[in-house]
Order: structure tokens, then C-alpha cells, then sequence
């Protein structure tokens, strides 16, 4: 079942996969097994995306299917459980740019891969950015930009962390069309995700998730 | 022409030339026959949500050479050397032009990232990046119109338009823009950080004149750090009257 359920999800089947997923239900099966299984299937799913073989549509399907399986399972969980997040992240675009829909997907990922995403917005300014940081206080911190400008909006940003005293609290990653390996060391970032899936490895990998 | 001009242009969703196909492509799709069947599906509700939501409107406001010197160099922080240095000072006319698709889509779209529905989103979302363009031909095309009914057009005259943020042009000079073309009569409004609302909009220049005034060698400082290149074609495939 737990098979079937999955490769629902890699071949985005979503009637299929709902359906498994309330029989699964249906016969008390652990909700955080069920869950597991489709993070794995997620994680397969990145795996035909990083290949080629998957574009940026099935990636998002694929999550939308997660989320409304997350859906269905939440009256089940504990309440704890539900709360229980592998780890925090703020993300937001930078000062002076707008361009999000790559932000939005690294959010939604990061999301559907169990961490708690806090996505602050566009033309976000060092201040902002702070202020957030320490409201929310997140492990790690994504910085979004595809301007030019965005280089400079980026060191901005993370020398303002940095002034705040708040920089060894957080590690922070960057991203967005233009960005590099180059800017994220010009900007003083910890490094350079060039896809939403890597931004989720990056921070799998610093909060120490598998 | 002098300065004088400014029109405000309702366009139809309907009438603007889209080629979805192409959209479809820059979206992305598999060669997984049963994924093809379920994204062409979302991809046409996208398409008729989209059109029933875009309130395509432009303006277009002339201007002269020494009045655009002073919009073009806009709060000093433009690359020393840019493609439009050169250029506008050799045009024939000029206008600024100002172009969105309403605040309904945007919001529809915001919307949409918050219920979830991010395969919907991302879709309506490209759509509207390329309508945008789309739209801005169509002004661009009225313009010619204008121009050729007052007899300022001939064979050799080419038009072209160029947007801060572009080609070393700094995106802040979008704040004269803003005050010479006062878009906010059609809802647009420009905030501190130099972006427009509603986002899907475009600001920019149409220049006129004898088409060898558009062709530049792509050896600025900043084209090193450029990854389209795409004036290339832009120059190729400028309108040619
Ligand atoms: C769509 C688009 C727009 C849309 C934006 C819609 C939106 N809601 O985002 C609109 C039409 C509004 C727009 C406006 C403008 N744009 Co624009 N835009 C684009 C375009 C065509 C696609 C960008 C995109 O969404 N790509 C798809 C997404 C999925 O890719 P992505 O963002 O790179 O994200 C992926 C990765 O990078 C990564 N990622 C992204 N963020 C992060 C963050 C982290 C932490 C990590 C780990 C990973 C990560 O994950 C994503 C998924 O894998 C690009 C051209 C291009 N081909 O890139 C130009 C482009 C970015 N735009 C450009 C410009 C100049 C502008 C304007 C200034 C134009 C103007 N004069 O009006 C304005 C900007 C206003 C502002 N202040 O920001 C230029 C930038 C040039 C430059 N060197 O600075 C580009 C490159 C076009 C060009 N050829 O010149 N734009
Ligand atoms: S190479 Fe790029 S930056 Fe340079 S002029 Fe052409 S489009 Fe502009």
C-alpha cells in the first residue's frame, strides 16, 4: 500500500493518491508513517528534477499533493506532532526586487520537506530582515534576489545581521536567477543554493536532517 | 514631436497576440505523455483565469530629447557608458511609455500562493511576465501608428524601447518616468525602493529614428555580467517600419 501510495505521488496521480492515502486512514494506519512515506516520495520527485527528467510543474504538483495529504492526516496528529517542524527558516526577497516566483518555490519546498517556513515578502530591508530574525528565530536564513542589485541588497542585509549581533545564530544561503557561488562569498553568505532543491539540501544539511 | 502627447490606452486581454504554446514551453513540460495531459489542464484554466482577470492599459507620453536627457540620467546612478548614451540623443521622437495589467490579476495570484494552488500560481504568474511584454508591443505598435498618421515615419525608421534596469540603465530612474507620465491615473504606483504596483508592469522609453541608431556592440563593463544577451535579438528583431 504504502508502495502504491508513493509512486502515486512520483507520477502525480492525485485522485489515486488521496484515495490510498483515506484508506490508509480509514484503517488506522500511523500518520506519521504515511507522512514519511511521502516526504520520501517527494524526495524521489527532486531526485527526477535535479536528472532532468521532472520540470518545475511536477515539482509543484507533486507538493500540492503533499500538502493536501498533510491536510487530510492533521486531525489525526497530536497536536504536538503537528507542531513538531524539523527546523525554522526565514526566507524573503531583497531590497529593491520583487521577483519571487523562484522565493515561492523554495519556500513551498521547504515546506512540504517539514521545516517551518516563515516567508517574509518581497523588497524586504536589512531592517526588516532583523527584526524578523528575531521574532521568528530561525536556524537558517534565505536571501532571494535576481537583480543585479540584489548583490549589494544582499551584503546589505547580512552585514546588518552582523551588526545586530545575530550572524552565529543563523546560517544564511542565497538565491535567485543572477546569483553565484561568487556573490554569496562578495555578500558574506554561508552559500549559494542555484535550485529549490539544493536550498532544501543546504538546509537539511545545516540543521542536520538525514 | 514636442513634448506635448500623452494618451491613455485601453487594451482587450483578447486582442493582444499570445502565443500560448510558446508560454506553455517557458512553463515547462515533461515528456511524460499522462503529465502533459494533467499540466495542459491546468494551464488552460490558468489561461482563462488570466484573461478574465488582465485589465491590460498602457500610456504613452511624448518627450523631447533634452527633456528625456534629464529623465534618462534620473537620480545619477546609471553605468557612465550605456547603450541609450548614444542613442536617444541621435532619435527622431521619443515617448515614455508606462504599461500594467491591473491590480485584480495580482492579487489573484497572491491568492492563489496563499490557498496553495502554487502550480496555478507559478503558471499565471509566467503568463503575466510575458503578457507584460505582450502588452508593451501593442503600445509600442500604437505609437507607429501615431507617428506614421503624421507623417514622421519612412522606410528607414526603426523603433525600439529600453527600460530602466536594463543595460546599465539604473532601475531608479523610473521615478522621473513616474513624474513625467503620471501613471497613477491608472493605478500605478511606484514606492521607495523604485518598484511598481501592481508588478506586473513595465516602464520605459520608445525611441525613433533611422534604425542604425539602435545597433551597439555588447562590450559595455556590465555585459560581462550579463546572462541573456538578449539585445542581440531585440536588435534583430525590432520593429521595422
Ligand atoms: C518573471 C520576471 C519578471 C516578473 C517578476 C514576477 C515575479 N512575481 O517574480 C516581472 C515582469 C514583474 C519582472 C519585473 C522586472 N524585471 Co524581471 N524577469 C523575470 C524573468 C523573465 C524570469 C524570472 C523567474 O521568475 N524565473 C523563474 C524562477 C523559478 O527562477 P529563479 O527565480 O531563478 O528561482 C530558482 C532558483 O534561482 C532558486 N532560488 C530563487 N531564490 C532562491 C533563494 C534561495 C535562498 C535559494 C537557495 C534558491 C533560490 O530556486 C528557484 C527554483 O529552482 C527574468 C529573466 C530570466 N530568465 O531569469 C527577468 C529578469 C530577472 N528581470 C529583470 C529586470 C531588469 C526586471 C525589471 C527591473 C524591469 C523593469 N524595468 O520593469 C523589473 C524589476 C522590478 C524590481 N525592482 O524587481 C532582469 C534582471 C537583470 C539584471 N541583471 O539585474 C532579468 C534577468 C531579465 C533580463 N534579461 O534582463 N520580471
Ligand atoms: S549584453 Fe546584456 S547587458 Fe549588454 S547590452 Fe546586451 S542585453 Fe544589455
Amino acid at each position: 500500500m504504502f508502495e502504491k501510495l508513493m509512486d502515486a505521488i512520483v507520477n502525480i496521480r492525485e485522485k489515486e493518491a488521496l484515495e490510498i492515502t483515506q484508506t490508509l486512514i480509514d484503517g488506522n494506519e500511523n500518520v506519521i508513517k504515511i507522512l514519511d512515506n511521502c516526504t520520501a516520495a517527494i524526495a524521489r520527485v527532486g531526485k527526477r528534477f535535479e536528472a532532468g527528467e521532472y520540470f518545475l510543474p511536477e515539482l509543484l504538483m507533486s507538493g500540492e499533493i503533499l500538502k493536501k495529504i498533510s491536510e487530510m492526516v492533521k486531525p489525526k496528529l497530536e497536536r504536538e506532532v503537528v507542531s513538531k517542524k524539523l527546523g525554522k527558516v526565514l526566507i524573503g526577497t531583497v531590497k529593491g526586487d520583487i521577483h519571487d516566483i523562484g522565493k515561492n518555490i523554495v519556500s513551498f519546498l521547504l515546506d512540504i520537506h517539514g521545516f517551518e517556513v516563515h516567508d517574509i515578502g518581497i523588497d524586504i530591508s536589512p531592517g526588516k530582515f532583523v527584526e524578523e530574525i528575531k521574532d521568528f528565530q530561525p536556524q537558517v536564513v534565505g536571501l532571494s534576489g535576481l537583480l543585479t542589485l540584489a548583490y549589494d541588497s544582499m551584503k546589505n542585509t547580512i552585514q546588518a545581521i552582523e551588526e545586530s549581533g545575530l550572524r552565529n545564530s543563523v546560517k544564511i544561503m542565497i538565491g535567485g536567477g543572477q546569483m553565484s557561488e561568487k556573490i554569496s562569498n562578495y555578500a558574506g553568505a554561508d552559500a549559494y543554493g542555484k535550485d529549490a532543491m539544493q536550498g532544501v539540501t543546504l538546509v537539511k544539511k545545516w540543521i542536520g536532517v538525514d | 514631436m514636442s513634448g506635448t502627447m500623452r494618451e491613455i490606452i485601453h487594451l482587450s486581454s483578447e486582442t493582444l497576440l499570445i502565443d500560448w504554446n510558446l508560454i506553455l514551453k517557458k512553463i515547462g513540460v515533461s515528456g511524460n505523455k499522462d503529465h502533459i495531459k494533467i499540466i495542459n489542464d491546468i494551464f488552460r484554466t490558468a489561461k482563462e483565469k488570466f484573461l478574465e482577470s488582465c485589465n491590460p492599459t498602457g500610456i504613452i507620453s511624448d518627450i523631447t530629447i533634452e527633456e528625456f536627457d534629464a529623465v534618462y540620467r534620473g537620480e545619477g546612478k546609471n553605468e557612465s557608458l550605456t547603450p541609450l548614451t548614444a542613442i536617444f540623443r541621435r532619435a527622431d521622437n521619443l515617448a515614455l511609455y508606462i504599461v500594467t495589467l491591473g491590480n485584480v490579476l495580482s492579487q489573484m495570484i497572491t491568492d492563489l500562493i496563499k490557498s496553495n494552488s502554487i502550480t496555478m500560481a507559478h503558471m499565471m504568474d509566467i503568463i503575466a511576465s510575458e503578457v507584460t511584454e505582450i502588452v508593451a508591443d501593442s503600445i509600442q505598435n500604437y505609437y507607429i501608428k501615431k507617428l506614421s498618421e503624421k507623417d514622421l515615419i519612412n522606410e528607414r525608421t526603426r523603433v525600439l524601447r529600453y527600460s530602466p534596469g536594463y543595460c546599465g540603465w539604473h532601475i531608479s530612474a523610473q521615478k522621473k518616468i513616474f513624474k513625467h507620465v503620471r501613471p497613477e491615473e491608472i493605478g500605478i504606483s511606484l514606492n521607495d525602493g523604485f518598484i511598481m504596483d501592481p508588478l506586473k508592469s513595465s516602464s520605459g522609453v520608445m525611441i525613433s529614428g533611422p534604425g542604425e541608431i539602435h545597433n551597439f556592440k555588447n562590450n559595455f563593463i556590465f555585459c560581462q555580467k550579463c546572462e541573456t544577451h538578449n539585445c542581440r535579438e531585440r536588435i534583430k528583431a525590432g520593429t521595422l517600419n
